[in-house]
């Protein structure tokens, strides 16, 4: 269980705000932190992390206190069991990708999770590639196993995906969900996805202005519940076409791609990149054997 | 599964069927407000006042507006609680002879009915 009770003051360009927040997560959980740019969330998670210092507050993590301002507690960021994975990689250009999870490794940790992680990122065959000839996945593969060489307890993705194509996204959001499970992580994703946010996370956070406004599973969260249709998930708009008097409108779930009939009071409201629910009754879908 | 009656409007009573049932979700109670969704294209029409078909949704209303399409038509219904759009084919709108002003049956099975709570 991570217990997060903190208060700061964060200086912005918009002026003043004070974070003031109180987070309970759950050993082995994939949460999310959801909210608009500034709210906080990517504060908070420095706090986790140890590369940012409460004002006040406590920090513990299965019993064992990470942060106390009473008792004037600030473990170091080396001794906190955290990997942190940013948007832009930071990856070091001159390292080759396996120096570059070389240099995670601790003094005197042995090296045999460098071949492990090479292995299960399936970058065995680029460790000798510099940074700069990788696509943005790969990098991002990179990244994330480097995050992992000194076998944290806690995984802080923040907005990890937000500069892939979809097509890799998708593909990199089930590496994520492997990563989870196969290492037991507690895993906490900053992201503004919906379609991602429901598929990896457990539970979801709302932070607005440094406080938790709003929190649930993510389905719940996010209103998926909220009709008695049970043929129901949630995508991304890719296309819509008119057609005659009405529109076709193709929606990416998972890695399928659907197409759903609407009316133009809908088709007006979507345009392509929209979160969306595609929902039908349960009475409707054939099934079949294949 | 439930049979549930929807009232609407203090007028005219909806009738839907879901799989839950009042025990799997509390919203299911008497009085509770619920939002009614239908897709356009599961709305039948009919000239015909009395209709002996399995069809358990059945409201009046008048054309207020046709968009003939090549294959597909749009109409606007209008009926005692609000307008309703139903996209039918052109062939039926030119078979039943519809015109603006128009007094229909508007249809639906209950099995097309969506709750909202």
């Amino acid at each position: 269980m991570i217990r997060l009770n903190l208060k700061k003051t964060l200086k912005s360009i918009g002026g003043e705000m004070v974070l003031d927040l109180e987070l309970n997560i759950a050993k082995g959980q994939f949460v999310t932190l959801f909210g608009e740019s500034g709210a906080g969330k990517t504060s908070t998670l420095r706090m986790l992390s140890g590369l940012l210092k409460p004002d006040m507050g406590s920090i513990t993590v299965d019993g064992r206190t990470w942060f106390d301002s009473n008792r004037n507690i600030n473990l170091i960021p080396q001794q906190r069991k955290v990997g942190y994975v940013f948007q832009d990689y930071a990856l070091f250009p001159n390292m080759t990708v396996r120096q570059n999870l070389e240099y995670a490794l601790q003094k005197y940790q042995d090296n045999s999770i460098i071949q492990e992680l090479l292995d299960f990122a399936q970058l065995s065959e680029l460790q000798q590639r510099k940074p700069e000839t990788l696509s943005g996945g790969q990098k991002q593969r990179v990244a994330l196993a480097r995050a992992l060489v000194q076998r944290p307890e806690i995984l802080i993705l923040d907005e990890p995906l937000s500069a892939l194509d979809l097509k890799m996204r998708i593909k990199l959001q089930e590496y994520l969900l492997q990563i989870h499970k196969k290492y037991k992580l507690t895993t906490i994703l900053v992201s503004h996805d919906i379609g991602e946010i429901v598929k990896l996370s457990d539970c979801v956070f709302e932070i607005q202005n440094g406080k938790v406004i709003k929190k649930g599973t993510a389905s719940d969260f996010f209103g998926l519940n909220k009709t008695s249709a049970k043929f129901r998930f949630s995508g991304e708009v890719l296309k819509i076409e008119k057609e005659d008097v009405i529109y076709v409108i193709s929606v990416l779930i998972g890695n399928e791609i659907i197409k759903v009939v609407s009316d133009r009071t809908e088709a007006n409201e979507l345009k392509v990149g929209d979160q969306v629910l595609v929902a039908s009754k349960a009475f409707n879908p054939i099934i079949q054997k294949i | 599964m439930s049979i549930v009656y929807v009232e609407v409007e203090n007028q005219i009573e909806l009738i839907s069927v879901v799989i839950d049932t009042p025990q799997t979700s509390p919203y299911l109670t008497k009085g509770h407000k619920v939002n009614v969704l239908f897709k356009e294209m599961e709305v039948a029409i009919s000239t015909q006042k009395e209709l002996d078909v399995s069809i358990e949704n059945k409201i009046s209303g008048s054309i207020a507006n046709i968009e003939i399409g090549a294959l597909m038509s749009r109409l606007i219904l209008e009926t005692n609680f609000g307008e309703v759009v139903a996209i039918i084919s052109t062939m039926s709108v030119k078979q039943l002879g519809l015109v603006v002003k128009m007094k229909v049956k508007i249809m639906v099975k209950l099995n097309e009915i969506i709750l909202a709570p």
